[in-house]
């Protein structure tokens, strides 16, 4: 029994490849559309059943290729592979009638969409570096094939821009894992602790070693939408069909984290990135986002530019909390990662249904009233919101509550709580206003104006973006509530990987 | 001099690194910011062979990273190339700068 098990994780990322090709040769978009959700719902359930069998086992999984072990999964890998798989589907299904409308025929949508599965699922589990390198590639292809699914020239422009900045990151990334495989020579991430701390003891080679670190750092937070190379979220996200949006802001930017967790942890650790002041910089800069995207958020008046910019202030929470240099910080870093890919989709997805029942208008004030159009929308976006505001209740005040308690461990409690703090009135000052908007009666005339380019096809009940939205919403007060056990499996997961 | 000249490949390699960073940040043709990006992963391929350990085993490894990252600097250029002929079909033009102005004309 134990072997069959032990294939499930591989299995998953043969599926997920599979289901690219597939999906690639099928012409129809609704037969590809069903072809990818089942592919993601068997992607979540083996990704589930291989958490189960590494937490009963409390064993991680190891697979050698070429003698050489280059994936490795661990229950907190499964736990968040399983995660995202779902909110593939979800957001799929939550933006199916912007799909089905915006996605041409022929359009490889639903292929770039499984081979971003791959490339997550592959980024999680990697052991090696290199094969990380390869994988972020193909998930910065693949999100730029679902920017640009749409056609039109902002969104030709949206992808290119992602594309550069996503190319500037690469590079850096590169090049340090060339110097990397200098020092410590090897890319395998449980073999660089040896060598780069007897490098680091030695004391000759410190600038190489802090130049390499830092490169490797930059390259991986470029790619996430580190601070400041958040600029083109919005450009990307504005313009994008529903699903789009919510897939790059809940699962695409999460790849070079999750890379950067595991070469932090187990590759470089983190007393060593402590004594090179590494984690001071990516507090400094994790703590920057927060509030530059926080105030960026609060000048837009366009709902999917607000929640672009939104994505780039919790992407700073995710940095500052790896910036704590704890183990305590890590595990919040990534209870983070889980609220933000559950959060932000269901606001994308809500966003996307409150503007089509108001004449396809994004700005908060052609929004007013929108919620009492769509109830679930309405619910969905407030539930989202109240979340990323930190709520008792919600995901996303469990994910504050370990940032702080994570925070007093360490010599940087003030200016994290200080962070934490004003980061969190900011994100009141413009989500509450966009709450208020949707469920804001407007004046007669004005809501003639908004529903005057309503289409009757559109504006009918879409179950799937119901199911959906709920969905999302039970995985937030979930998050909110249950939390333990989650957190229990983060910590199983983080100490395998010591 | 002489530690350059026994280092001449790592050298060699990071200097156009850094010609195919500073093009691909400083051009404002699409075109040659892809190009930029050619060298500069090519470069940082050759880095990889220069610095690693001289041994056979880690020969083997090398040869097969830089092989695995030509492929991909080779896909994800096409897959640029792509895009940036699109977007010239569309606007007629492959300047960033006048593209980005040619946006936010049609936004406004």
């Amino acid at each position: 029994m134990g072997t069959w098990m032990e294939a499930l994780p591989i299995a998953s990322i043969l599926l997920a490849l599979s289901g690219a090709l597939v999906t690639g040769v099928v012409n129809e978009v609704r037969r590809a559309y069903h072809l990818a959700l089942w592919v993601s719902g068997g992607v979540a359930v083996l990704s589930l059943l291989a958490m189960l069998y590494t937490l009963r086992f409390d064993t991680g999984i190891g697979y050698a290729i070429g003698g050489r072990s280059l994936l490795w999964v661990g229950p907190l890998q499964a736990l968040l592979a399983m995660a995202f798989a779902m909110v593939m589907a979800v957001s799929l299904a939550g933006g199916r009638r912007d799909l089905f409308r915006d996605v041409p025929p022929h359009s490889f949508y639903f292929t770039a969409t499984e081979l971003l599965e791959a490339a997550l699922l592959v980024l999680l589990y990697a052991n090696e570096a290199f094969v990380g390198y390869v994988f972020l590639e193909v998930a910065a292809i693949s999100t730029s094939i679902l920017m640009m699914a749409k056609g039109s020239g902002p969104n030709f422009i949206g992808s290119i821009r992602y594309l550069f900045m996503s190319f500037v990151g690469s590079g850096l990334f590169l090049l340090g894992l060339a110097f990397l495989n200098g020092l410590a020579g090897t890319l395998l991430i449980p073999d660089l602790e040896g060598p780069i701390s007897r490098v680091y003891e030695a004391g000759i080679w410190y600038v190489p070693l802090a130049v390499t670190v830092a490169l490797v750092i930059a390259g991986l937070g470029i790619k996430s939408a580190m601070f400041p190379f958040y600029l083109w979220l919005p450009d990307a996200h504005a313009g994008a069909t529903t699903s789009s949006s919510a897939l790059t802001s809940g699962l695409a930017l999460k790849g070079g984290v999750v890379m950067l967790i595991t070469l932090m942890y187990k590759g470089f650790s983190l007393e060593l990135l402590a004594d090179l002041g590494v984690t001071d910089v990516l507090l400094l800069v994790g703590a920057l986002g927060m509030i530059s995207g926080a105030l960026a958020a609060m000048r837009e008046r366009d709902v999917k530019r607000m929640l672009a910019f939104s994505t780039a202030g919790q992407m700073g929470y995710i940095f500052m909390g790896l910036g704590l240099g704890t183990t305590a910080g890590m595990v919040a870093s990534c209870f983070h990662i889980l609220v933000h890919a559950c959060c932000k989709p269901l606001l994308f997805v809500c966003a996307g249904r409150l503007s089509d029942v108001s004449g396809h208008h994004r700005s908060l004030q052609n929004l007013r009233g929108s919620a009492y159009r769509d109830l679930v929308a309405g619910v969905g976006f407030t539930v989202g919101a109240l979340s990323m505001i930190g709520i008792p209740m919600f995901g996303g005040f469990v994910s504050k509550l370990y940032f702080s308690t994570a925070a007093i461990s360490t010599n940087r409690t003030t200016l994290t709580l200080l962070t934490i703090a004003l980061a969190t009135v900011l994100n009141a000052l413009y989500y509450v206003p966009a709450v208020l908007a949707i469920w804001e009666r407007p004046a007669a005339e004005d809501e003639a104006y908004i529903i005057a380019d309503n289409v009757a096809d559109e504006i009918r009940r879409d179950r799937s973006f119901e199911a959906a939205a709920l969905l999302l919403i039970l995985s937030i007060f979930v998050l909110g509530i249950f939390y333990h056990p989650i957190t229990d499996i983060l910590n199983a997961g983080v100490r395998l990987m010591q | 001099m002489e530690v350059i000249y026994e280092n001449r490949y790592a050298v060699t390699a990071v200097l156009l690194f850094g010609i195919g960073f500073c093009t691909m940040l400083l051009k404002q043709n699409l075109l040659k910011k892809v190009l930029g990006f050619d060298v500069m992963i090519a470069a940082a391929c050759w880095l990889v062979a220069a610095l690693a350990p001289a041994s056979e085993e880690t020969l083997v490894d090398t040869t097969g990273l830089m092989l695995v990252g030509i492929v991909m600097v080779s896909a994800v250029s096409a897959f640029s190339m792509a895009l940036i002929w699109r977007v010239y079909r569309r606007y007629g033009t492959i300047q960033l700068k006048e593209l980005l102005n040619m946006v936010q004309k049609e936004d406004e």
